[in-house]
């Protein structure tokens, strides 16, 4: 078994020195050695450089610009929060003032109505009584004027007929005729 | 212009011969563009990392971008506990990135089209991703190569499948990438060959493939560097979730 695995080397080792020398400079084992060890010191340095320099002051910074980041996120959450609280309390302000308003609309019209119809009712009483008033009034003034009219006729009768007779009549005698005449002239109204 | 679109692989010495206890150890070519690559990436890191500020300026912004770009890879594929796991996994892939990129200029060196380069990555991600799911999860780890929900008799069959499908992870995430960047350098090699070949009258032809080949290595580049970091980051998961 082990002369077989040596073989299997050697063989491996023999077809590539056959492929270096037939155009594959890679398989030429001369300079992997150097290679290998100038790859380790060159990655080395790098990777030493980047695990201790630049990978914790990139990373903290992106670090430090996260957080800000997030800090910034969450206060312009609470800002909206509070814009959004003090719209709510603003809304709900209006809605109260409306309602207020309306409540206060509606009181003000009911008792502007209420004292309205107490003048118009008022109003009214007085209008009546005046009516009432001057309704007397016209009728004693027409009662009067009844009451005088055969006073008025007789002195008139007495003047005309001084004039056409040329002699003064009794008063008490026209004053019966007038009265008789009146009291047709009343009866012949109403029948 | 080299004939042979294999030569921009050939790896050679830059410098005097070093060695430590009888191994060459020389600067070479390769080591090169793994030294610019380093120097870049950290070039671009410190540039980006020089004045931070909560609104980053231009550099800052891309140094970020590749922070979390990585982090939520990472984030998607193995969890918020692979966290310890980030900086390595960064490293990987901006490496592999740089190097891959910078193989697209001209006159340069592909590293990762050099195999012991990829299979040393994919080897010591193999190494790493074991070590931890046995200090994860003990000898429970063993579980990985037993699928749940199978008829017993099959069991034996299975386990041999999945103890060759684990062990094949090295050569297949190495081989992905050296491939890869192989197969693309040669492509863009030979159609510049042709360009030069055909001349001024003919060259246009390869010429219009070149620059479409070119756009498309770049996205390959880009691919492959990604494609290696998820995979890593898959392995890493299955070693500290035990899906199987």
């Amino acid at each position: 078994m082990k002369k077989k695995i040596i073989f299997f080397i050697l063989y491996l080792f023999l077809t590539q020195e056959v492929m270096a020398k037939e155009g594959m400079p890679q398989l030429n084992p001369e300079f992997w050695l150097s290679q290998i060890f100038w790859l380790i010191i060159f990655f080395g340095v790098l990777y030493f450089l980047i695990h201790k320099f630049f990978s914790p002051k990139l990373f903290s910074l992106i670090d430090q610009r996260a957080d800000l980041l997030r800090s910034l996120i969450s206060e312009t959450e609470n800002n909206k929060n509070q814009i959004q609280k003090l719209d709510n309390e603003y809304n709900k302000i209006i809605d109260e003032a409306k309602k207020n308003s309306k409540e206060i609309s509606a009181k003000l019209n009911d008792e502007f109505n209420e004292k309205i119809s107490i003048k118009k009712k008022e109003f009214e009483i007085y209008l009546n009584a005046e009516t009432t008033k001057v309704e007397n009034d016209i009728n004693h003034f027409k009662q009067q004027a009844l009451d005088n009219i055969s006073e008025i006729a007789s002195e008139f009768s007495k003047e005309l007929i001084e004039k056409i007779t040329g002699t003064k009549p009794n008063d008490s005698n026209l004053k019966v005729v007038i009265s008789e005449i009146s009291k047709k002239h009343k009866e012949s109204r109403y029948v | 212009m080299a004939t042979n679109p294999m030569q921009q692989f050939e790896v050679h010495k830059i410098g005097p011969s070093l060695s430590i206890n009888g191994i060459d150890i020389s600067f070479t070519n390769s080591s090169l563009f793994m030294m610019i690559s380093t120097i870049l990436i950290i070039t671009f890191f410190i540039l980006g990392t020089k004045k931070v500020s909560i609104v980053p300026g231009k550099i800052q912004i891309l140094n970020e971008l590749v922070f979390n770009f990585i982090s939520k890879m990472i984030n998607e594929t193995v969890g918020s506990d692979a966290k310890p796991y980030f900086p390595f996994i960064l490293t990987l892939f901006i490496f592999i990135l740089t190097m891959n990129m910078i193989g697209l200029l001209p006159y340069s060196f592909t590293v990762t089209s050099q195999v012991i380069i990829t299979f040393f990555f994919a080897i010591v991600i193999f190494i790493g991703v074991t070590i931890v799911g046995f200090a994860k999860n003990g000898l429970g780890f063993l579980k990985i190569f037993v699928p749940s929900g199978i008829p017993v008799f099959l069991l034996p069959l299975l386990v041999v499948i999945e103890i060759i499908s684990f062990l094949s992870r090295p050569i297949s995430l190495s081989v992905r990438l050296f491939a890869n960047m192989l197969a693309g350098h040669t492509m863009l090699k030979v159609f510049g060959g042709f360009v030069v070949s055909l001349g001024i009258l003919g060259g246009w032809l390869p010429l219009s493939f070149s620059v479409a080949l070119t756009a498309l290595e770049i996205l390959v580049a880009f691919l492959q560097a990604y494609v290696f970091a998820v995979l890593s980051c898959i392995y890493l998961n299955d070693a500290l979730h035990m899906h199987h």
